[in-house]
C-alpha cells in the first residue's frame, strides 16, 4: 500500500471530490421544469393536437379529398363526403381518432389545402376515449383554440412558410412560386363553381 | 366462319422473348404478357384508333417511335417500351394533355384510379412549359345516372366508340372542333340512351361519372368484391366496391367473368335494391292469427280489418308449421304447394323443395319458369329427346348465320346480346324476325317485321321451303321418327300461306329459308321468359324441327335461361314432378290447393292473367310469402317472412351458360331478415322435432350435389328424337270489340318486380308506359304522354302512352314490371301451345 493511497483513504478525498459537485449544484439554477406551474413553449415544428383550419366563412377549408386519410399510417382518419345541394362536394364528417395517431404529421404534409394542421397544443387528456375521438366540430374548435395564440415563428418554420392567413382554399401546398400556383388555384376554384 | 390457321410470331419486348398470334398489335401482346404500356384510347373491344399517342414504343431499327396499338407484331422485331426517348415523348404527351386539364383531383371522383393522374405521377411533368388555357364547360348533370364533366375529358374517344361500335347505340359523339371539342349527345341535348354505363367504365379519366357515386367515396377507401349479377342469366361478374359494409358502386372489370368487363344498366346500377327502405325486416302475421294463436291478448280489438303485425321468427314459424300440418291432415298433403324463385340461390331452392317434399310430403313445387324456360325446355325435349342445355357464350361468334325469332335478346340478356352485334360486325348474317323494333333488329342484316306471335308460322313456312326445295339434310332427317308426318302436315303450308299468317312476303320466307340452309354454322336464338307473350311452346317445337331437319345438333338452338339462377332452380328440384302440380295448375285452376308457399316471386305482377291468380290466391286457406319486400302478392298473405337478398347471403348461382358461380355474403341483411335456406332449415325442424338444424355447408353440399347431378344428367340424357308437327294458334285474336294486340315483355332497365326497389334504375325508367304506333295514335288522337287506359276481357290498366314506331300498327307494347300499372291483369295465361297474346281495346282518358 503506497503513501498516496493511505492519504486518500484517511482524508476521504474521493468522497470530498464527489461532494464538491453536489455542493456546487446546490447553488445552481435547477433544470427541471415545474410543469404544470411552468409551461414550456413548444419549438417550431412541434406536432401536437390536430386541427382543421377555417375558411373566412367559418366552415372547414377541407374539401374531403381524402389524401390525409390515404397517407395516414395508422389509418385513424375517417372522412365522409356527399353531394351537397348545389352538387358540390360536402364534407359531412371528418374524424381523427387521436388516440391511435402516431403524430407523424404525414396528413399535414399530404393535404393540398393546408386544411388539416397540427397545432402546438399538447395538453389534452381525458378520462374517456370518446372525448379524444376528434370530430369535425372538435377539430375546428381546436383551430380556434390554437389561432387565438398562434405564434409567427412556429408558423414560419414549420408549415411550409408561405401562408399564414388561411383565408381560403386557394392557398395550396406546393407553392414554391406563389404567382404560378395561384393561377392553378383560380382555375380550380372556377371549375368547382 | 372459316378458321384460319393462326401463325405464331416470335419477337422481343424489352429483351424478353414474347409469342403472339399473327395480326396482334404490339400493345395487346405486351399487355397479355404482363408488360404495361400506357394507353388511353386502346380498348380490346374496339377498332384501333391510335389517337392518344401515349402508347409510343421504340422499335429497333425504326426511325421514329411508333404507336404500339396500331403496329402489328412482326417476326424478330425488338420492341423497347421504356427507353429515355420513349419516356420523354410520353412526358410531352402528358404535358400537353395537362395544359387543358382542370386538375380538380381533390373533388374528382376518379382520383386514385385515374390513368391520367397515375401516369402524370409516374412520368410527370409537374411544371408545364405551356400557358394554361382551360375549358370551363358547365358539368352536365341533367341525365339520369350518367354525368359528364367535359373539362376533364382528354378526348380519347373511347366512350364514343364503346357506345357506337360495341354497344350499338351511338348516343354520344365528339362534337365541336379543336379546343372546343367535347363529348356530348347531338346538339348538346340531355343524354337519353340505354344508360348501360359502359362509357363510364371505359373513360380513363373522371370525365364521365355515375351520379349515385358522386362525391360519395374515394377509390382508396373501397374494398372490391366480385359477385355474379343478381338480374339475368348472363351471370356477369360485377365488381362491387364496399365502404363500411355498404355497396357504393358496381363496375365491370376487364378479364373478370365471361362478360369480360361488360355490364348492362341493371348490373351496373341495380345493386342498390338491397338498401331500399322498403325491405322487409321482421316476420309479419295477421292480427287475427296472432290472437287465435294466443300470442297477443285480444283485448280491445274491435276493428274489422286484419292488418299485419310484426312478430318473432319463432311465433311465425310455429304458426306456419301448425297450419301446414293441420291442412295436410285435414285435406291431404297434395293440397299444399310451393312456388320457388329464379333469383334465389341453389341452396335456397333446394331447401324449399326439401321442405315441401320431405316435411310436407307434397310434390307440388314449381316456378314462373313454367311460362318461360321450362316451356322451351320441354318443347325442346319432345323433339330432340333431350332437355335444353345451357347456352354457349360464344355461339353467336362462331356462327355465320343467326336467326333471332321474336326475341329482344339485348333487353333480356343484354351482355350476351352484344355478342350478336359483335358477330354481325365481324361479318355474319343476323336475321331478326320480330314485330317490335329492337336494338337487334336495328343492327340486323335483315329485319322481317312479322305479325306479333307468328314466329311459328314463319318457321313452318321455312320448313316447307326447305323440304320442297330439298335443302334439308336428307341423310340426317329422313330416318328420324315423324318426318313423314311433318312433311305431310306442312305440305300445304306454302310460303304464300305462311306469308299470310306471318305478315311478311312469300319471297322473304323463301329467301330466308335458302339463306338458312346454305349457311355453314347457323344458330336460332329465342328467349324464353314468363313476361313475354308472343311465344308458345309451338315456336320452340317448330324451331327444333327445323334445326333437326338440317341435321343440326341441339346446340344450334340457343335458348338462354332467363334469370340469374333459373337453371339451378330447376336443377335443384324446383320443377313440377310427374305427380306434382305445376305452377299453372296451382295458380290458375281453382281448388287445386289449400295452402301455398311462395318464395321470391310476385305472381300478381309478373305472371300472366293476374286476376285469375288473385282469385285463386284469395280462395286459399293459407298463404305464406317469403320475399325481400312487400310485393303485391305478399299483401295477400297470411304470413310474410323477410328474406335476405343477394349479397346478404352465401350461395351459388348457375348462369344461362352453365357456370356455377359463388355468392359471398358481403352485407348484413336488414333487421331480422334471414337467408331462405335457413328459414326452411328452421321450418323443417319445427315440423319434425327429430330433424336437426342444418349448417350452410351441409345445405350447400347437398344442394350442389343435387344440382350438379341434374346438370350431368342433362348432358347424358338421350331420348328418341322425333319431329312433331305444330301449327300456330293464337289464344285471342283481335276483333272488332278488342282491336289491338297487346305485346308484353321485359325492358332493358328492369327485371322482375324487385328491380323497382333500385333508386338508380328507377331514375332511368320509373314509369309504366304503353307504346302505340303513331298511325294508331293519330287515328285515336292520343297525344304523346297522355294517360290511356287499356282493357282486355280480363282486366285493365292505366299508363302513359308513348307514341313510337317501334311497334307496328294494331299492336300495343307494355312492360310488365310496374305494379302501379298491372299490365299482366290483361294478359292471357296459356300453357297448351297457344300463343298467349291478348286482345285489348283502348279506353282513352
Ligand atoms: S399524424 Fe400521422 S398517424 Fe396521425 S393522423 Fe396524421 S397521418 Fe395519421
Ligand atoms: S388532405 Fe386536406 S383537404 Fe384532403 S381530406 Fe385531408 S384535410 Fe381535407
Ligand atoms: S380526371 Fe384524373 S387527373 Fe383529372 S381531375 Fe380527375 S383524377 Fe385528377
Ligand atoms: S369522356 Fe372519357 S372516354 Fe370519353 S373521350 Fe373523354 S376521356 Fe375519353
Ligand atoms: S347482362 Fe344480365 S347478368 Fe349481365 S349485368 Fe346485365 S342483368 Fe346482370
Ligand atoms: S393507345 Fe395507342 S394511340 Fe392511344
Amino acid at each position: 500500500m503506497g503513501v498516496k493511497k493511505i492519504i486518500k483513504t484517511v482524508f476521504m478525498l474521493e468522497i470530498l471530490k464527489g461532494m464538491s459537485l453536489t455542493f456546487r449544484a446546490l447553488f445552481r439554477r435547477p433544470v427541471t421544469r415545474q410543469y404544470p406551474k411552468h409551461k414550456r413553449e413548444p419549438f417550431a415544428g412541434f406536432r401536437g393536437l390536430h386541427a382543421l383550419t377555417r375558411r373566412p366563412d367559418g366552415d372547414a377549408v377541407c374539401v374531403g379529398c381524402g389524401l390525409c386519410a390515404a397517407i395516414c399510417p395508422s389509418q385513424c382518419i375517417k372522412i365522409y363526403t356527399s353531394e351537397g345541394a348545389d352538387h358540390k362536394k360536402v364534407v359531412d364528417r371528418y374524424e381523427i381518432e387521436v388516440l391511435r395517431c402516431l403524430y407523424c404529421g404525414l396528413c399535414v404534409e399530404a393535404c393540398p389545402f393546408k386544411a388539416v394542421v397540427m397545432t402546438d397544443i399538447y395538453e389534452y387528456s381525458s378520462f374517456t376515449r370518446q372525448e379524444l375521438y376528434m370530430t369535425k366540430d372538435k377539430l375546428l374548435a381546436n383551430w380556434d383554440r390554437f389561432s387565438e395564440k398562434r405564434k409567427k415563428t412556429y408558423f414560419g418554420s414549420f408549415w411550409k412558410p408561405l401562408f399564414t392567413d388561411f383565408s381560403g382554399s386557394d392557398k395550396q401546398a406546393k407553392l414554391q412560386d406563389v404567382s404560378k400556383a395561384k393561377k392553378h388555384e383560380d382555375i380550380y376554384l372556377e371549375a368547382g363553381k | 366462319m372459316k378458321m384460319k390457321e393462326e401463325k405464331i410470331i416470335n419477337f422481343m419486348i424489352n429483351d424478353m422473348p414474347v409469342k403472339a398470334k399473327e395480326g396482334t398489335s404490339v400493345l395487346r401482346a405486351a399487355l397479355d404478357n404482363g408488360i404495361y404500356i400506357p394507353h388511353f384510347c386502346y380498348d380490346k373491344r374496339l377498332e384501333v384508333y391510335g389517337g392518344c399517342r401515349l402508347c409510343l414504343v421504340d422499335i429497333k431499327g425504326g426511325r421514329k417511335l411508333v404507336t404500339s396499338c396500331t403496329t402489328a407484331v412482326q417476326e424478330g422485331m425488338e420492341v423497347y417500351t421504356e427507353t429515355p426517348k420513349v419516356i420523354s415523348a410520353r412526358k410531352t404527351v402528358l404535358e400537353l394533355l395537362l395544359v387543358h386539364h382542370p386538375l380538380d383531383c381533390p373533388v374528382c371522383d376518379k382520383a386514385g384510379e385515374c390513368q391520367l393522374q397515375d401516369l402524370a405521377f409516374k412520368y410527370g411533368a409537374s411544371e408545364g412549359r405551356f400557358s394554361a388555357q382551360r375549358k370551363k364547360d358547365p358539368e352536365r348533370l341533367d341525365a339520369p345516372v350518367v354525368q359528364r364533366n367535359t373539362n376533364r375529358c382528354i378526348l380519347c374517344g373511347k366512350c364514343v366508340k364503346v357506345c357506337y361500335e360495341h354497344q350499338g347505340v351511338g348516343a354520344i359523339e365528339l362534337i365541336g372542333r379543336g379546343f372546343k371539342t367535347k363529348v356530348s349527345p347531338a346538339f348538346e341535348e340531355t343524354l337519353n340512351c340505354e344508360f348501360c354505363g359502359q362509357c363510364i367504365d371505359a373513360c380513363p379519366v373522371g370525365a364521365l361519372n355515375s351520379s349515385y357515386y358522386r362525391h360519395v367515396s374515394r377509390a382508396w377507401y373501397l374494398k372490391d368484391h366480385d359477385m355474379p349479377c343478381p338480374y339475368c342469366g348472363c351471370g356477369c361478374i360485377t365488381t362491387l366496391s364496399m365502404r363500411d359494409g355498404k355497396i357504393v358502386r358496381a363496375k365491370g372489370v376487364e378479364g373478370k367473368g365471361q362478360n369480360d368487363g361488360n355490364l348492362c344498366s341493371r348490373g351496373r346500377y341495380g345493386f342498390d335494391f338491397i338498401s331500399s327502405p322498403q325491405r322487409l325486416t321482421k316476420p309479419l302475421m295477421r292480427k287475427d292469427s296472432l290472437y287465435s294463436n294466443n300470442i297477443v291478448s285480444s283485448e280491445g280489438s274491435t276493428c274489422n280489418d286484419n292488418p299485419f303485425i310484426e312478430t318473432s321468427w319463432d311465433e311465425a314459424l310455429d304458426f306456419i308449421a301448425k297450419k301446414m300440418s293441420q291442412i295436410a291432415s285435414e285435406h291431404g298433403h297434395e293440397k299444399i304447394g310451393a312456388i320457388g324463385s329464379q333469383r334465389c340461390t341453389t341452396e335456397d331452392n333446394f331447401m324449399l323443395q326439401k321442405f315441401i317434399k320431405e316435411s310436407i310430403g307434397s310434390s307440388n313445387v314449381d316456378s314462373a319458369a313454367l311460362f318461360g324456360y321450362e316451356k322451351a325446355s320441354r318443347s325442346f325435349e319432345s323433339v330432340f329427346g333431350q332437355r335444353l342445355r345451357h347456352i354457349s357464350w360464344d355461339a353467336p361468334l362462331s356462327a355465320d348465320f343467326m336467326l333471332v325469332v321474336e326475341s329482344d335478346i339485348t333487353s333480356l340478356l343484354p351482355v350476351w346480346g352484344l355478342k350478336f352485334l359483335e358477330s354481325k360486325r365481324k361479318g355474319s348474317r343476323l336475321v331478326v324476325a320480330d314485330a317490335k323494333k329492337t336494338k337487334l333488329s336495328r343492327h340486323s342484316s335483315s329485319w322481317l317485321r312479322i305479325t306479333p306471335g307468328s314466329g311459328t308460322a314463319l318457321i313452318n313456312g321455312m320448313i316447307n321451303v326447305l323440304i320442297r326445295e330439298e335443302l334439308y339434310n336428307k341423310s340426317a332427317a329422313e330416318d328420324v321418327a315423324g318426318f313423314i308426318e311433318l312433311r305431310s302436315s306442312l305440305k300445304e303450308f306454302t310460303p304464300d300461306v305462311a306469308a299470310k299468317a306471318s305478315g311478311v312476303t312469300a319471297d322473304e320466307i323463301v329467301n330466308l329459308a335458302r339463306e338458312y340452309a346454305s349457311a355453314k354454322e347457323r344458330i336460332i336464338a329465342i328467349t324464353a321468359c314468363a313476361s313475354e307473350n308472343t311465344k308458345s311452346s309451338s315456336l320452340f317445337v317448330a324451331a327444333a324441327n327445323m334445326a333437326m331437319l338440317m341435321g343440326d345438333g341441339p346446340e344450334s338452338l340457343q335458348v338462354p335461361a332467363e334469370h340469374s339462377n333459373t337453371l339451378s332452380m330447376i336443377a335443384s328440384g324446383v320443377q313440377a314432378g310427374v305427380n306434382g302440380k305445376n305452377a299453372y295448375e296451382m295458380l290458375y285452376q281453382s281448388n287445386t290447393l289449400r295452402a301455398l308457399y311462395i318464395v321470391g316471386e310476385d305472381p300478381l305482377v309478373m305472371m300472366p292473367d293476374t286476376t285469375a291468380v288473385e282469385n285463386n290466391l284469395k280462395s286459399l286457406d293459407f298463404l305464406v310469402v317469403q320475399d325481400i319486400f312487400m310485393t303485391d302478392t305478399a299483401k295477400m298473405a297470411d304470413v310474410v317472412l323477410p328474406a335476405a337478398a343477394w349479397a346478404e347471403k352465401e350461395g351459388h348461382f348457375i348462369s344461362a351458360t352453365g357456370n356455377v358461380q359463388k355468392l359471398e355474403k358481403i352485407c348484413s341483411s336488414p333487421g331480422e331478415a334471414k337467408p331462405d335456406w335457413e328459414v326452411f332449415s328452421m321450418l323443417i325442424k319445427k315440423m319434425d322435432s327429430r330433424a336437426g338444424l342444418m349448417s350452410f355447408s351441409d345445405v350447400s353440399m347437398e344442394a350442389q350435389l343435387k344440382a350438379s347431378s341434374f346438370m350431368a344428367r342433362l348432358e347424358r340424357s338421350k331420348g328418341r328424337p322425333g319431329f312433331i308437327p305444330v301449327e300456330l294458334t293464337i289464344a285471342e285474336e283481335p276483333d272488332s270489340q278488342y282491336p289491338f294486340r297487346l305485346v308484353t315483355s321485359t325492358i332493358l332497365q328492369h327485371s322482375g318486380s324487385f328491380s323497382m326497389l333500385s333508386k338508380n334504375l328507377d331514375a332511368i325508367a320509373s314509369e309504366p308506359y304503353i307504346q302505340i304506333n303513331s298511325a294508331d295514335a293519330s287515328r285515336l288522337s292520343i297525344n304523346p304522354d297522355a294517360f290511356i287506359e287499356i282493357s282486355s276481357r280480363r282486366g285493365s290498366a292505366v299508363a302513359k302512352a308513348v307514341v313510337s314506331d317501334e311497334v307496328p300498327e294494331g299492336t300495343l307494347f307494355a312492360p310488365v314490371h310496374f305494379s302501379s300499372a298491372r299490365i299482366n291483369a290483361l294478359t292471357y295465361a296459356a300453357v297448351d301451345g297457344r300463343v298467349p297474346l291478348a286482345a285489348v281495346k283502348i279506353t282513352k282518358i
